[in-house]
């Protein structure tokens, strides 16, 4: 009986952060307009509702009716399947991801881990849709895709040790947990180099600008997605934007404390603690997804060297730097 | 219905299923399929690791396999164009000497693990703390001595793929 409890409880959960993060994509795209449109003086969508405000459920509406084209010329199986191993690889990454102090999925205690290894299956939904697709640019931009989530998957997974070694534990609750003993708490402070390893790595590991080189509207069309239409088409942005909220979620679990207030702000203004915890964590996490949409607007694309050479020759030693430093720091401290 | 119970019927549906797509990856014509169905494959391992209480284990089948050998099999396989499939029209040429080679290897692993019981009790502490308070007390000098083997293989690799520097002039 406590089996099929157990099994219920978890499918409700379920249920409901996947209905959650799905109102998040919708509006993390309206977000993204708005704010792309106000850095560069325009109003962004203003038509549908106030303010534009209906803009994404028309857009969800207008995608789902659209019809779902499979060129002539594709591996038909590969391409139909491609989609849903990027989407379910995003999704999954989201079980072990704590929102508060009591909510969350599952409790794995290698929770860092499962993260950077099921957000990497992402990268084979990205290849399989190059290679089905049969097309030049849609091959080339896979290509592309693959060497850079794979590159910079290293510098990401070491920017993290030195969080790891800092809380002595790979699950992501502990971690939360562990920050609070410090009077500032969030790893951000003493973990400073590798917070901007993750960011810059975080970047490049969704394909986003300045490191956006995949979809590179103007040399590759749009990339491994060209051939892509419709519902198919939409599985995919949601993929990208899902794994943007994970990565977020990540960088505020890791660095800056989850849900958690740093305690000596508790102390100056003691009012802060009424406010739940899971506000705390999605003002992080819009901040780090305004950061995204900010850099942006901010900075033009790097070329594909350049994008290699910073990640193995900037990235990975700064990563490892940060690593020494904290297991001396800690050995002897 | 209990724990056992749905535990036990999570395993059937493994082991059918593993056995079902390795012979998938091997019976495919087209070599993106294999890898398509490998990638199931290794998951699925992963989660049989992960109903035996192996969560490291679980994490490292997928970020080592999933995220690194079979991304370097599927670079591979992209790079190189391999039109393999048009030569071979079957594969059973080899059938008689792979079944024997089978059947032995299966009877030397029944002989060897019918006398193993599994302890019902769960380990108290989780598997990543006992892994790592092993790994680096008692079978310290091992580990360090596969971590240097691994640093020459890549120093070696690394010297291999480089071009001779007199070439480019």
């Amino acid at each position: 009986m406590e089996t099929i409890y157990v099994i219920l409880i978890t499918t409700i959960k379920t249920i409901i952060y996947f209905g959650v993060l799905m109102l998040h994509v919708a509006y993390a795209t309206y977000a993204e307009r708005k704010i792309i449109g106000h850095i560069q003086l325009r109003l962004g969508p203003m038509v549908v509702g106030p303010h534009g405000l209906l803009q994404p459920i028309a857009d969800v509406v207008k995608l789902i009716f659209k019809e779902d084209i499979i060129p002539y010329n594709v591996d038909r199986k590969i391409f139909t399947i491609a989609p849903l191993i990027s989407l379910t690889a995003a999704l999954s990454t989201f079980a072990v991801i704590p929102v508060s102090e009591n909510w969350l999925i599952s409790n794995v205690n290698v929770g860092i881990l499962y993260v950077l290894g099921i957000a990497g299956i992402g990268t084979y939904g990205i290849i399989f849709a190059g290679w089905a697709s049969n097309s030049k640019y849609a091959f080339l931009g896979s290509l592309r895709s693959a060497a850079q989530m794979i590159s910079y998957e290293v510098a990401l997974a070491m920017s993290l040790v030195g969080v790891i070694l800092m809380a002595e534990s790979f699950n992501l609750t502990e971690i939360v947990n562990k920050q609070l003993e410090y009077s500032y708490g969030m790893f951000l402070i003493p973990q400073f180099l590798g917070y901007f390893v993750f960011i810059v790595a975080m970047l490049a590991e969704t394909n986003r600008v300045p490191f956006d080189l995949p979809e590179a509207e103007t040399e590759l069309v749009a990339g491994y997605f060209v051939e892509y239409s419709g519902i198919r088409f939409s599985l995919f942005y949601l993929a990208e934007y899902l794994a943007m909220f994970c990565m977020s979620a990540l960088a505020t679990i890791c660095f800056w404390g989850g849900w958690t207030v740093p305690p000596f702000l508790l102390t100056i203004f003691p009012f802060l603690g009424i406010i739940p915890g899971i506000i705390w964590f999605l003002i992080k996490v819009y901040f780090h997804m305004f950061l995204f949409f900010w850099i942006r607007g901010t900075l033009p694309r790097y070329r594909y060297d350049q994008l290699m050479s910073i990640g193995w020759k900037v990235l990975l030693p700064l990563a490892l730097l940060n690593i020494v430093l904290t297991s001396i720091i800690k050995y002897y401290w | 219905m209990n724990q056992i119970a749905v535990d036990q019927a999570f395993f059937i549906y493994f082991y059918i299923s593993l056995s079902l797509l390795s012979i998938a990856v091997i019976a495919s014509r087209n070599i993106i399929h294999s890898v398509f169905f490998l990638l199931i494959f290794l998951l699925h391992v992963a989660a049989v690791f992960l109903f035996l209480n192996a969560e490291f284990l679980m994490v490292i089948q997928i970020i080592v396999y999933v995220g690194g050998v079979l991304a370097l099999f599927v670079f591979a396989i992209m790079i190189m164009n391999l039109k393999e499939e048009l030569k071979h029209r079957k594969f059973v040429k080899f059938a008689g000497a792979g079944i024997f080679s089978g059947l032995l290897f299966f009877t030397v692993f029944y002989g060897y693990i019918r006398n193993i019981k599994l302890s019902p009790e769960k380990p108290l502490l989780s598997d990543v703390n006992v892994l790592s308070s092993i790994l680096y007390s008692y079978y310290l000098l091992p580990f360090e001595i596969l971590s240097l083997v691994l640093l020459v293989a890549l120093i070696g690799g690394i010297i291999i793929a480089k071009k001779d520097p007199k070439e480019d002039k």
